[in-house]
């Protein structure tokens, strides 16, 4: 996962650890969105801790340890921001206690394989019919209020919900019984 | 609970639409089961990997194994069909729908597909189905024309992730990336993410230069809607006009400054907009850049120690060639070898106006083995890797943007393999406008 960490001491340059830096975080990056998902309520939470983590990470650098996992270092900076972040949230029935969510947070810094669940969902994206898709795709893009696409969509905005969760709910099924089959 | 059950409020909670009782019952089920907790990352996992694909919209993926091509053992020009009909042999990625054609490249250039197959040698003509295009080099650039007609181009060392699926969405990871986009659908502006900042974009030119915590947006025809991540606000930014964003700033759109005709580089500041291992300045030496090495695919006997600099970036003046201006390079040399000099000229709206290059053979050097070389502008020529576009690039740099300069020393690698090394330090580059310049 960290075949590029070894080549962090000989770019001692500035710019050559500026890339070195970039080309880990290009690579670790998605990882932590996914980590952050289950750690904070909303997308935008998870977007706004990972640029923080990212620019506290670049700003240690120099601290990080040649030979351990870029990954794992940046796990733990990020679930210190989402820490700090959840802090400052309003209570909420979206922000889980401290127990659970710390129970979350120990299990889920342990996991290093979204990139298979990446790959998976792809395919699985492709098997579902084209409008389905694309309704997932977009209520999920960036900036886009599910609110007001349901209430756009002509349906009740709980039956509205209920198809994304159907939708959700299957694709979930495929992609596990694909991570099932390749395990076999 | 059941799975169905947990699986709902699971979603729920995703969809910030968790009631407070509901969300007591969730919490409660993750505290007491581990399965469910399992659930639970999955169930996450799965929305941010759906989001990840709905912001940039690739939901296909490539599959075929990574294409290595035979050595480059023949001559360049054999090397070049090869290597063509090679790409036009193996490069179908899986009949995936070609987004963009590759209309204009030179120096190093990766592309790698969404299952993560590379290719190296890229061609003109070649059609993309989307993935990320990297500039691995200072004199590297690429220019890709969309099926729509719109062209992007990324310059020096820049990571680019394109595609287009009704709607283009670009992620400028890092570098620089030039715009001159047509009209849009209506509703589908086509996107440009960077780290600090989302554009939208109906049909303009503009350029974008991204660092880790910051953004700047250079607009030179129509207008550039631009959004800052950290706190959602936006700005309007209109022909003429250039705004940074980053978090520890104001956000407001600035005249872009008037063109200067001096320009001089200052690495006593730091190896901001450099290429090349910076290293500061100790009571002996100035702060300069060592070449790095660099094997140059259509010449792969030689080795080129190269460094690079920034010239027009885009938060400062643009920095215009005037006739009979010139170019004066400080360094040192390991060993007296040949200095090659190179510029990259952008016209006023950004467009890419060429590369020229000027040759000189080894210079003089002291005991320190310090050398000045001058170029004038004679002495530049146009770029042997966009010579092929002659006769749509300007023939001469005067009047044009310099965006970029890049100074390299070659060695054979048959002399590396003899011990005879070289190597090439920067210490300054200067340009000289001509009214300065009748002083040297």
């Amino acid at each position: 996962m960290d075949d590029q960490s070894t080549e962090i001491r000989s770019n001692s340059n500035g710019d050559e650890r500026y890339e070195a830096f970039v080309r880990l975080l290009v690579e670790h990056e998605p990882h932590v969105r996914s980590f952050l998902r289950g750690l904070l309520p909303t997308w935008q939470d998870v977007e706004e801790v990972t640029q923080e983590a990212s620019l506290i990470a670049w700003r240690k650098f120099s601290e990080f340890e040649e030979g351990t996992s870029f990954g794992g270092w940046l796990f733990t900076i990020a679930r210190y921001e989402a820490m700090k972040h959840r802090r400052r949230a309003a209570r909420s029935p979206l922000i889980f206690a401290d127990d659970v969510w710390d129970l979350i947070a120990e299990e889920a810094s342990k996991e290093e394989t979204q990139q298979d669940y990446r790959e998976h969902l792809e395919v699985c994206l492709k098997k579902l019919a084209p409008a389905k898709r694309d309704l997932l795709l977009k209520v999920h893009a960036p900036g886009v209020v599910m609110r007001e696409v349901a209430s756009k969509s002509g349906k009740s905005e709980q039956a509205f919900y209920k198809v994304i969760q159907r939708l959700r709910a299957i694709l979930f099924d495929c992609v596990s019984k694909a991570i099932a089959k390749e395990g076999v | 609970m059941s799975n169905s059950n947990l699986e709902q409020l699971i979603s729920a909670w995703l969809d910030g639409q968790i009631s407070a009782s509901e969300s007591e019952a969730l919490q409660q089920q993750l505290r007491q089961s581990s399965e469910s907790r399992a659930t639970f990352r999955k169930l996450t996992q799965l929305d941010a990997v759906i989001r990840e694909i709905a912001d940039t919209d690739q939901d296909v993926s490539i599959t075929k194994r990574p294409i290595t091509f035979a050595t480059w053992s023949l001559a360049a020009a054999v090397v070049t069909i090869v290597t063509f009909v090679a790409t036009l042999m193996f490069f179908q990625p899986n009949g995936e729908p070609k987004i963009a054609k590759i209309t204009g490249l030179g120096g190093s250039l990766q592309w790698t597909g969404n299952g993560g197959q590379v290719i190296k040698d890229l061609v003109v003509g070649t059609q993309l189905p989307g993935g990320t295009v990297e500039g691995m080099a200072p004199d590297s650039w690429l220019e890709l024309e969309f099926n729509d007609g719109s062209k992007i181009e990324i310059s020096g060392n820049s990571m680019l992730t394109f595609s287009d699926h009704g709607q283009k969405v670009l992620r400028l990871k890092g570098g620089n990336v030039s715009s001159d986009i047509k009209p849009q659908p209506v509703g589908k502006p086509m996107l440009v993410h960077t780290r600090s900042a989302i554009l939208e974009v109906m049909g303009t030119q503009f350029e974008v230069a991204t660092r880790l915590a910051s953004t700047t947006l250079n607009v030179s025809e129509g207008q550039v809607r631009m959004k800052r991540l950290s706190d959602g606000n936006s700005v309007d930014v209109s022909a003429g006009y250039r705004v940074t964003t980053s978090a520890d700033r104001e956000m407001s759109p600035v005249r872009v400054p008037e063109s200067v005709h001096h320009w001089k580089s200052q690495l006593n500041l730091g190896s901001v907009g450099t290429y090349g291992t910076w290293l500061p300045a100790s009571s002996q030496q100035a702060a300069r850049l060592k070449g790095i090495s660099y094997v140059p695919s259509e010449n792969p006997t030689d080795i080129l120690y190269m460094v690079g600099l920034a010239v027009s970036r885009s938060d400062h003046s643009p920095v215009i060639l005037k006739p009979h201006s010139r170019f004066i390079v400080h360094g040192r040399l390991e060993s007296p070898n040949g200095v090659y000099f190179g510029i990259r000229m952008a016209h006023p709206n950004g467009e890419f106006a060429g590369k020229f290059r000027a040759d000189k053979p080894a210079p003089g050097l002291n005991d320190q083995h310090d050398f000045e070389v001058v170029f004038n502008l004679s002495d530049f020529e146009l770029d042997p890797c966009v010579r092929d576009r002659k006769d749509e690039l300007p023939s001469r740099p005067e009047g044009l943007i310099v965006t970029g300069v890049w100074c390299f020393t070659p060695c054979r690698a048959k002399d590396i393999a003899n011990s005879i090394t070289a190597s090439l330090e920067v210490t300054e580059v200067e340009l000289i406008p001509p009214a300065d310049a009748e002083l040297y």
